[in-house]
């Protein structure tokens, strides 16, 4: 029963998440994001979905601790995340593997800070590479690598570390279709079907609608939610699905809703507030 | 090695046609290279010379990559040093010489100090650039597998900024050598600037041909073993056209 009850616990619960962008010389700073709340549960695939700049960079990196908020805290099953950790492990878009380690070194960089020996490590290693189909390109090193093969490799690297929580940012962009198709259905398989809770960010709104359980849309700047989309639909999901082009549809309009309030406002703040217009010109740079 | 040929033949006959005391050709040259490898003075200058070649360019590059990566990543330093770097990289490093004497006498301190600047500056330099560049999402992914602080720098922020790094090395090399022969010219202490004093004093312009010959085989020989190997290992790592 304990052990329930425990489960039932979010994996991170984002509570008033205000975050601060330090801006260059003056050492001023504007916030990135506003106010942004939400629970990621266990096993959870949720989409942040954005116009570029809208921060949602900002908020995967405050969920895996490596900025801290101005206001307001990321929660996790073992406390507040005051720094950055193992159990939360980060996907980039080309996959962030060290060039000047090969594709093996890199999975074994994530085992080094958790105890194994040299020997378990290289088991460890194999046996990861082989999960993501990668046997036998252990060697080899991350330029001689096509992109999906990195990405896969970044997954490895990511697995290594036996995270509760993965963040992925703009993970399939640059992909061509079929390799998107094939990475989604690992990126399921590995992890969220073993419990491990997804967050990705994506600019791709069908991509959030074939993956995600929950999709939030961030606008602005500084970013904050404006909508919330949830798909209660079986994956794998195919981009034509019904559930995908309605919640697609619903997230556009959510976007466009906003973008016509924002022409508004600039409208407004030309014809007398210009200090509004100036403040939002310089929060989007 | 054809273009070694062209050039021994074309200075061979050069001397031979001008039969001047002032171009000594590629025989006299190696006669007196010999007798003073004989007599032992050339041995002798080339050890002193590697010796604080040697010592100047490591300390050069223990600075020059600490100063580097302080100016990129402390704020304060950077504000402090930043352009300091870049005004230090105008000043010859044989400018230092006269204050170095009057700090440390005529001492191989003197010298070193003057080496070391020389050789910092470039490292520093590319250090700072190369860290700069060092992509975040790099060491934002080995933060959150447990790298921090120094750990952190050494297994991730150097590796990534290596290829700027050795570029700046290389080019401290140069600059120590620089530095290191003009010091030597100037300050008579032993070394191949002392032989080549020597040999302009004597009018002995065989032996003077002949260390600037040492000097250029030297450079050669460094680039061969040293830089060539480690730029073909980061090729093979990096990727890139070697």
């Amino acid at each position: 029963m304990l052990t329930e009850a425990v489960d039932e616990t979010p994996l991170l619960r984002v509570s008033k998440l205000t975050v601060a962008h330090e801006r260059g010389n003056d050492g001023q700073s504007v916030d990135a994001l506003w106010d942004v709340s939400f629970d990621l549960e266990r096993g959870e695939v949720l989409a942040i979905v954005g116009p570029s700049g809208v921060g949602k960079s900002t908020l995967l990196a405050a969920l895996a601790g490596l900025v801290r908020p101005r206001v307001g805290a990321v929660t996790t099953r073992h406390g507040a995340l005051v720094a950055p950790t193992s159990r939360h492990a980060i996907v980039f878009q080309d996959g962030a593997l060290f060039p000047w380690l090969t594709l093996q070194q890199n999975v074994t960089f994530a085992l080094r800070r958790r105890g194994f020996t040299r020997f378990e490590r290289q088991e460890r290693s194999s046996d990861l590479l082989r999960r993501v189909r990668l046997a036998g390109h252990g060697d080899k090193f991350p330029h001689e690598l096509s992109g999906g093969m990195k990405k896969r490799g970044a997954f490895a690297r990511a697995l290594a570390t036996d995270p509760e929580v993965l963040l992925l940012d703009e993970p399939f962009s640059a992909l061509d279709v079929a390799t998107r198709a094939e990475l989604h259905d690992e990126l399921l398989s590995l992890f969220s079907a073993r419990g491990v809770g997804i967050v990705i960010v994506t600019h791709d709104l069908t991509e959030a609608a074939m993956l995600a359980d929950r999709i939030i849309v961030l606008d602005g700047p500084p970013g904050e939610i404006v909508s919330e989309v949830a798909i209660r639909a079986p994956r794998p999901r195919h981009a034509d699905d019904t559930v995908v082009e309605a919640a697609c549809a619903d997230l556009a309009k959510a976007l466009t809703r906003r973008r016509g309030e924002e022409r508004h406002e600039a409208h407004v703040a030309r014809s007398g507030r210009a200090l509004g217009l100036v403040a939002r010109v310089v929060g989007a740079r | 090695m054809l273009p070694v040929a062209v050039a021994l033949l074309v200075w061979s006959l050069a001397s031979w046609a001008l039969a001047s005391p002032l171009l000594p050709g590629p025989t006299s040259v190696g006669a007196a290279l010999v007798s003073s490898l004989r007599d032992g003075s050339l041995p002798w200058a080339l050890v002193t010379t590697f010796a604080r070649l040697f010592v100047g360019y490591v300390l050069a590059l223990a600075f020059g990559v600490v100063a580097g990566v302080a100016t990129a990543r402390v704020a304060w330093v950077r504000a402090s040093l930043g352009r300091t770097l870049t005004g230090l990289s105008g000043v010859p490093s044989v400018c230092w010489l006269p204050l170095a004497i009057l700090w440390f006498g005529l001492s191989e301190a003197a010298i070193l100090s003057v080496v070391v600047l020389g050789a910092l500056v470039p490292v520093a330099i590319a250090t700072e650039a190369a860290v700069r560049h060092v992509p975040t999402e790099l060491e934002h992914a080995a933060r959150t597998m447990g790298a921090s602080g120094v750990g952190l720098l050494v297994t991730v922020t150097l590796p990534a900024a290596s290829v700027g790094i050795t570029a700046g090395a290389k080019l401290g090399f140069g600059f120590a050598v620089r530095a290191l022969l003009a010091a030597e010219l100037v300050f008579v202490s032993g070394g191949l600037g002392q032989v080549l004093e020597t040999g302009r004093d004597m009018g002995d312009t065989a032996l003077v041909i002949g260390v600037v010959t040492v000097l250029l085989v030297v450079g050669r020989v460094v680039e061969t073993l040293l830089f060539s190997p480690v730029e073909r290992e980061l090729v093979r790592r990096f990727g890139g056209a070697s």
